[in-house]
C-alpha cells in the first residue's frame, strides 16, 4: 500500500505525526541520501555520520516542509546545509574544513583494482573548492542544474558556471598529471 | 550531463560504498526516537516500554531499527567484543565475523532475557589441530576485543581502579608512559559515554586515532597508545578454552625492518574467563582477577639492551637490570593489557629471548597462580609483520616520539603499503589511509 504513495503525501502525513509515514519515506531514501552524504564528504565514516545528523533532524525538519517542493529536492537541501553545518562545526580544523575524503578508509579490498582511480578522485576532488565539489556531488547524482540550483540556493546561471569550472579544473589536472 | 563528467560519474560510482547496516539501524532507531520526542511516543508499536531504561538504551537502538540477521550479528558482536579470538584459519573460513551473540529479542518483537548464542568460534567448533596449535609460534591473527567495561561503566571514576600500581616499578623515568595511560583512560572514560550512547562500545586507542583523524585533527599524544595501536594489527592469538578461566599471556617478537638487530616485542595481558562467566562480567562488572604480577626479563647473553615503546632511554641488561616489572591491582574479564618493547639482539643465538613470569589470583579463588612463558624470537619477516611494524612507526610519529627508524611519513607509507598482505577485511588498507590523512594534517 505504502509504496503506491507519493513521496509528497508521506512527506506531508510525516509531518502531520504519522510515524509509519515517516518510517516509510526515510526507508525509501535512506540508501540515496547515504550516496549522497558519501558525494559531498568523501569518506565513508564522513557519509555515516552526515547521515545520522539528518535523520536526528528530520523529524523537525519535516515539521517545515512544504508542499511546493519534491521530496527528493527538499531532502537534498537538508543533506547540503547538513553537510555545510558539519564543517563549520569544525571550522577551526583548517585542513579538514577544506579537505574531502580518505577514500581508502573503510573501503573493501575488493575494489583494489581501481585504486589508481580512486587515488586520481581523491586528488582531483581535493583541488576543487567546496562550492564546486558540492556542485558536482549533486550533479553526478543525475540531479538538474535547476534541481541543484534549488538545492544549493543559488540561481542556475550560478550551478552552470561552477560545472564548467569544475570541468575546466578536472582537465587541468589531468592534464598535468600527463604531462608529468 | 554532458560525456566530459562520464568517466568521473564512472569512478565515483564505483567508489561509493553501500551505507553500513549497523549504522543505518542505528540511524533509523535515531530518527524514529526524535519522531516520538517529537510527536509523542503512541506512534510507534513493538517496542515494550520497560525497554526504554537507560541501561537498555543501547540494545534498544540496535533491536529497533532491525532489519535482519546480519544486522544482528553485527551489533551484538560489537557488544561482545572481548572475549573473542579469531584466528587466521577461521577467518579464511568463515565469511560473518564469528562471535558469541548476545540476544535480546525475538523477532516477533517479543523481549527475552539476554542470552548467549554459541557462534563457530567458541571451542566445541574447533579442530584439535587448532586447539593444539602453539600460540607463540603462528603470532597474527584478529583478535576482537574492547573495553566492554567502558561502555557498561555507571560511572567514570571507576576508570581510576585499572590505573596500573607502580610500586613494583624500578625506576622512576618508567612511570612516565604509564601515566600517560591513565591520564588516557579518564580521557577514554569521557568518550567512553558518547560511545555507549550509540552503542559502540567500542573506544580502543586505534579507534581514538581514527576518529580524531576522520575528523581532520592530529590525535592527542596520549590518546595513542603504541602497544595497543600494533595489537590491532598483530593481534595475539590465544588458546580459546571456553572452559578454562584464565589470565592470559600472549608474546609476540617480530623483527624491525628499520634494523636487523631491532626486534619488537609485544605482550598482551587478556583476562579470558569462561564463557558462563561472560555475561556476569558483563552485568557486575566486577573483577576478574587481582594482584596480578609480571616479570619480563630478557636474557642478557640474548639481549643487549631493551626498553618499553614509550620510555626516552634504553636500558642496557647487565645483572639485576635485565627485568621489568609489572603490577596490576585488577583486571576485568575481558581486559587486555598491550605493553611493547624495543630489544637489541642478535636472534641467531637462540630461538628465545628471555621469559615472563606470570603470578595472578582469579576473584574468588584463594590459590595464587603462577605461570613461565618463554619470549620467542622473531620469525623472519612477513608482510603482516612488517605491517605491524609499519603501525609501530605509524603510532610513534603521531606521539611525536623519536621512531628509531627515523622514518618519515612518506617512507611509512610506502612500506606499508608495499605490505598490506591479502587484507581480507580491508583494515590494512583503511591504516594506510589513516596514514596518509595524518601526514597531509601534519605538513
Amino acid at each position: 500500500m505504502r509504496m503506491m504513495t507519493s513521496d509528497e503525501d508521506l512527506a506531508e502525513a510525516a509531518a502531520l505525526g504519522d510515524a509509519d509515514a515517516f518510517a516509510s519515506l526515510l526507508e525509501r531514501h535512506y540508501d540515496r541520501l547515504f550516496k549522497l552524504c558519501f558525494r559531498l564528504t568523501g569518506s565513508q565514516t564522513e557519509a555515516e555520520d552526515l547521515t545520522q545528523d539528518i535523520c536526528a533532524a528530520l523529524p523537525a525538519k519535516l515539521a517545515g516542509y512544504a508542499r511546493r517542493a519534491k521530496v527528493t529536492t527538499w531532502l537534498y537541501r537538508v543533506a547540503v546545509n547538513a553537510a555545510h553545518d558539519r564543517r563549520r562545526r569544525r571550522a577551526s580544523f583548517v585542513k579538514a574544513r577544506e579537505g574531502w575524503g580518505a577514500w581508502e578508509v573503510n573501503r573493501k579490498a575488493s575494489i583494489d583494482a581501481t585504486d589508481a582511480q580512486l587515488n586520481w578522485l581523491t586528488g582531483a576532488m581535493n583541488q576543487l573548492s567546496p562550492d564546486l565539489r558540492d556542485t558536482l556531488a549533486l550533479i553526478l547524482d543525475d540531479m538538474t542544474h535547476a534541481e541543484a540550483a534549488e538545492i544549493l540556493g543559488v540561481s542556475e546561471g550560478t550551478i552552470s558556471w561552477r560545472m564548467s569550472e569544475a570541468k575546466k579544473r578536472l582537465r587541468e589536472i589531468k592534464e598535468q598529471e600527463d604531462v608529468a | 550531463m554532458s560525456n566530459d563528467l562520464d568517466d568521473f560519474k564512472t569512478m565515483f560510482d564505483a567508489a561509493t560504498p553501500q551505507p553500513d547496516a549497523t549504522r543505518r539501524a542505528e540511524n533509523f532507531a535515531l530518527a524514529r526516537k526524535n519522531f516520538e520526542d517529537l510527536h509523542g511516543a503512541q506512534a510507534r508499536p513493538g517496542i515494550a516500554p520497560h525497554m526504554r531504561g537507560r541501561l537498555w538504551r543501547g540494545f534498544q537502538s540496535i533491536v529497533a531499527g532491525l532489519t535482519g540477521r546480519t544486522g544482528l550479528a553485527t551489533t551484538t558482536a560489537a557488544v561482545a567484543a572481548g572475549f573473542l579470538l579469531v584466528t587466521p584459519q577461521l577467518q579464511d573460513s568463515v565469511a560473518v565475523p564469528p562471535a558469541p551473540q548476545i540476544t535480546t529479542l525475538d523477532f516477533d518483537g517479543a523481549v527475552t532475557a539476554p542470552q548467549i548464542e554459541r557462534g563457530p568460534m567458541l571451542s566445541d567448533d574447533m579442530s584439535p589441530d587448532l586447539l593444539q596449535r602453539e600460540p607463540l609460534t603462528q603470532p597474527f591473527g584478529e583478535v576482537l576485543r574492547g573495553p566492554v567495561r567502558e561502555s557498561f561503566a555507571p560511572e567514570a571514576e571507576q576508570q581510576n581502579d585499572f590505573a596500573p600500581d607502580f610500586s613494583n616499578r624500578s625506576t622512576a623515568d618508567e612511570a612516565m608512559p604509564f601515566a600517560a595511560n591513565s591520564a588516557e583512560s579518564a580521557l577514554q572514560a569521557d568518550d567512553a559515554e558518547v560511545f555507549a550512547s550509540t552503542a559502540s562500545p567500542h573506544a580502543s586507542s586505534y579507534a581514538l586515532v581514527r576518529a580524531a583523524l576522520m575528523r581532520g585533527e592530529l590525535p592527542a599524544p596520549d590518546v595513542v597508545d603504541v602497544a595497543e595501536m600494533v595489537s590491532h594489527f598483530s593481534a595475539p592469538d590465544a588458546v580459546n578454552d571456553a572452559n578454562l578461566s584464565a589470565v592470559q599471556l600472549i608474546i609476540t617478537s617480530i623483527q624491525a625492518p628499520w634494523n636487523a638487530e631491532t626486534l619488537l616485542v609485544h605482550i598482551a595481558l587478556i583476562a579470558q574467563p569462561k564463557d558462563e562467566d561472560v555475561m556476569a562480567g558483563l552485568r557486575s562488572n566486577a573483577s576478574f582477577a587481582g594482584d596480578v604480577d609480571m616479570q619480563i626479563t630478557f636474557d642478557p647473553d640474548l639481549v643487549t639492551s631493551h626498553r618499553r615503546i614509550g620510555d626516552a632511554m634504553p636500558r642496557p641488561n647487565e645483572a639485576g637490570q635485565s627485568s621489568t616489572a609489572f603490577a596490576f591491582d585488577r583486571l576485568d574479564a575481558g581486559q587486555t593489557i598491550s605493553l611493547l618493547f624495543e630489544a637489541t639482539s642478535d636472534r641467531e643465538k637462540s630461538d628465545r629471548l628471555g621469559q615472563i613470569t606470570l603470578r595472578y589470583q582469579l576473584a574468588g579463588d584463594d590459590q595464587i597462580r603462577t605461570t613461565e612463558t618463554s619470549i620467542p624470537a622473531p620469525p623472519p619477516a612477513n608482510t603482516e609483520t612488517n605491517f605491524a611494524a609499519a603501525i609501530v612507526a605509524f603510532a610513534q610519529l603521531l606521539r611525536g616520539d623519536d621512531h628509531p627508524g627515523g622514518w618519515t611519513y612518506n617512507q611509512m607509507i610506502a612500506f606499508a603499503e608495499a605490505n598490506r598482505g591479502a587484507d581480507p577485511f580491508g583494515q590494512s588498507a583503511e591504516a594506510v589511509g589513516l596514514m596518509r590523512l595524518a601526514r597531509e594534517l601534519s605538513e
